[in-house]
């Protein structure tokens, strides 16, 4: 089995939150529960390294790419994704972006009761030493696009199945198995369902709120 | 031609990893297009051109890693051939004041800005007046025709092309190049850098000929899949290891009779005493190998060629080749000289699983000082190995198996496993190859020789 004896399609679901950002010049946001089952591939995956393709080939599973960077991940419906899109300029500062939209992240699950979680890695948002989402962003000239991927009832079976272990890691994972790493948000009340949850977190996440560092902010108008 | 160097991404960092390019050598982009993907920390961005025009080279292939403020692309935004013009260059047809006056009219012609390029200039030393091309616009080539005309010197605008509309191709190149000295390109005419691979068809390394693959497509269908990951990094490590390293193979065949039975008897020691550990011939082979290198120091060593140091270790770290679905890697056991027999089985199974599961980490790939292959597990009388640069030496473990042998003047049955051993021939000699294998294989032959060597 050979990563070219797979399909690739492009993760294609936030596409129109993008242009629409870019059309309207102001920040979108969209939260949801992932529709289906899916393995996604970071901008630079290299499936041969990340997935084990026998068992994604056996299973009928579909990749996708998506346009943000990092690892790849098993998206099911009890995943819920929160995609931002927002004017910026240049392509700098990402660290920085990063760690806005994780704060921003934040506060919006404290807003739901979910307390105790702070960020860790690069991007990911760790509770108990446990990851409970993970991030990624596509960065051009004219505008960014942010996902995150939350683990409200996540299938650990299937992305300990599909998924190899990463080609990096963040120090504070230590080389743990998916299922010793991987947490969840189902813990919490409002995390029993995810659709539900993807509800919830809609109604607190402002797009307003989201401060970008002043170096990749859109000057009104511009 | 404007250089563009890969910008500062953000504070800290400072490399990024090429994901994609949205355009090939030759093809013209506008500016503010989609230039480059790269990668870092999980943010992926599109690098637009900040240039329009022809993109004359592009530095960096899929899954490399490009460093911030590398010149990344070069484009050809017409500004070059602007401030050439008024030089004396092939582009004037004005031929006999040139040829005559080499640097000297040029100079007078030329506007004070471009002048001092001209008038440096070596004129070109060729017996035949030079060939006149009134070429307006940029030169017809391909690609890879114009960088081995940056390899070899030579200004494109002086090269007469016999391709389909003028098109300079490499047979004119070389024919351009064999009618005199190559003409060096002058400044302000898009002479650039040398690129830092080889460019087909220009090889550092003289009747080395780096031709340009054909379009195998003419002969039938064919998929393309970018050379990266894991096989990149055994392309890289090979190619070095065979251009920068003189090789000497040399073969035996080791009696391993005694051994192999020995070996048999306690593995089934182990299972009837419920243990899980499992002795395998390459532990075996590892250990004997470690020992020996005690003896034969040259082998256990680097070679510096910038600093002139033979470097020689005093720990033993073995590496072994594992096949993986991924491809090729080898771990490496630590401290082989240290372990006992069951230890090593140990380490070797275990760094195998995790190689095949992808848990393996960085380090368990570092400090090796010698490596042991062992082909033999999946067939094969025999093998060549390549060298693990930067140690010196490999050792290939062919395929065991009975065969008639002659002892005593008989013809017997024996368990023989064929030995090559590859060696850097700059550290030792054939003669220190011969003596180490006849050591290692005193121990292979002889379970008591090996045990002798364990105290």
């Amino acid at each position: 089995m050979t990563a070219r004896e797979i399909e690739i399609g492009d993760y294609d679901l936030d596409r129109e939150l993008v242009e629409a950002a870019r059309r309207e010049r102001r920040a979108r946001v969209a939260v949801y529960p992932y529709p289906g089952v899916a393995v996604v591939l970071g901008r630079g995956s290299d499936p041969a390294v990340e997935l084990d393709l026998a068992a994604v080939r056996a299973d009928g599973v579909a990749v996708l790419r998506r346009p943000g960077g990092g690892s790849a991940v098993v998206l099911d419906p009890g995943n819920v994704i929160v995609s931002v899109a927002l004017p910026t300029v240049g392509f700098r500062e990402n660290a920085a972006c990063f760690d806005a939209l994780t704060r921003w992240l934040i506060e919006g699950l404290c807003h739901l009761g979910i307390a105790g979680v702070h960020g860790g890695g690069i991007s990911d948002l760790v509770l108990d030493d446990r990851k409970v989402a993970g991030s990624c962003i596509h960065r051009c000239p004219d505008s960014l696009y942010y996902s995150a991927c939350l683990l409200v009832q996540p299938d650990i079976e299937g992305i300990a199945r599909y998924l190899r272990h990463p080609p990096r890691e963040p120090d504070y994972r230590r080389g743990r198995s998916h299922a010793e790493f991987l947490g969840s948000l189902g813990e919490f009340p409002v995390g029993q369902d995810s659709a539900r949850f993807a509800r919830a977190l809609a109604g607190v996440l402002r797009a307003e709120a989201i401060e970008l560092p002043p170096g990749a902010r859109r000057a009104p108008g511009d | 031609m404007f250089e563009f160097k890969l910008p500062d991404l953000g504070e800290g960092v400072h490399e990024g990893e090429l994901l994609k390019w949205y355009v090939a050598e030759g093809d013209v982009i506008a500016e503010d297009a989609p230039l480059v993907d790269v990668e870092t920390d999980k943010a992926a961005v599109t690098i637009p051109s900040p240039r329009g025009g022809r993109v004359v080279r592009l530095s960096g292939a899929v899954g490399d890693t490009l460093k911030v403020g590398a010149v990344i692309a070069v484009i050809d935004d017409g500004a070059a051939a602007a401030a050439a013009a008024p030089a004396p260059a092939a582009a004037e047809p004005a031929a006999p004041a040139r040829e005559e006056a080499g640097g000297q009219t040029a100079a007078a012609e030329a506007p004070p800005k471009p002048a001092a390029p001209a008038a440096t200039a070596p004129a070109p030393a060729r017996a035949a007046p030079a060939p006149v091309h009134d070429r307006r616009g940029p030169v017809p080539a391909a690609p890879a025709t114009r960088r081995v005309a940056r390899e070899m010197g030579i200004d494109l605008a002086a090269v007469p092309g016999s391709g389909p509309g003028g098109r300079i191709t490499l047979e004119d190149l070389k024919a351009f190049a064999a009618g005199g000295a190559p003409r060096p390109a002058a400044a302000g005419t898009g002479a650039e850098e040398p690129a830092a691979a080889p460019a087909p068809g220009a090889s550092p390394i003289p009747l080395l000929d780096l031709e340009p693959l054909p379009d195998f497509s003419e002969f039938g269908p064919v998929e393309k899949e970018a050379l990266r990951s894991i096989r990149r990094k055994v392309a890289r490590k090979m190619v070095t290891s065979m251009v920068l390293v003189p090789h000497v193979v040399h073969m035996d065949e080791v009696d391993v009779t005694e051994l192999e039975a020995a070996r048999r008897r306690e593995n089934a020691r182990l299972e009837a005493a419920g243990e899980d550990a499992k002795l395998t011939m390459l532990a075996l082979v590892m250990k004997a190998t470690a020992l020996c290198l005690r003896q034969f120091p040259q082998f256990n060593a680097s070679l510096d060629p910038f600093r002139g140091e033979l470097i020689y270790k005093k720990y033993y770290n073995l590496g072994f080749a594992a096949d993986t679905a991924r491809g090729l890697v080898v771990p490496v056991v630590k401290g082989v000289d240290r372990k006992n027999l069951r230890e090593i089985s140990a380490a070797i199974a275990e760094l195998a699983r995790r190689a095949r599961d992808g848990s393996i980490g960085v380090e368990d790939f570092r400090g090796g000082t010698f490596t042991v292959t062992n082909i033999g597990m999946l067939g094969g009388t025999g093998l060549i190995p390549t060298i693990n640069y930067p140690e010196v030496a490999i050792l290939g473990m062919g395929r065991i198996a009975d065969k008639p042998v002659v002892r005593g003047g008989e013809i017997v049955a024996r368990t023989m496993l064929p030995l090559t051993l590859a060696f850097d021939h700059r550290m030792a000699d054939g003669a220190d190859a011969a003596r180490f294998v006849n050591e290692l294989m005193a121990c292979l032959t002889n379970p008591l020789a090996l045990l002798s060597r364990l105290v």
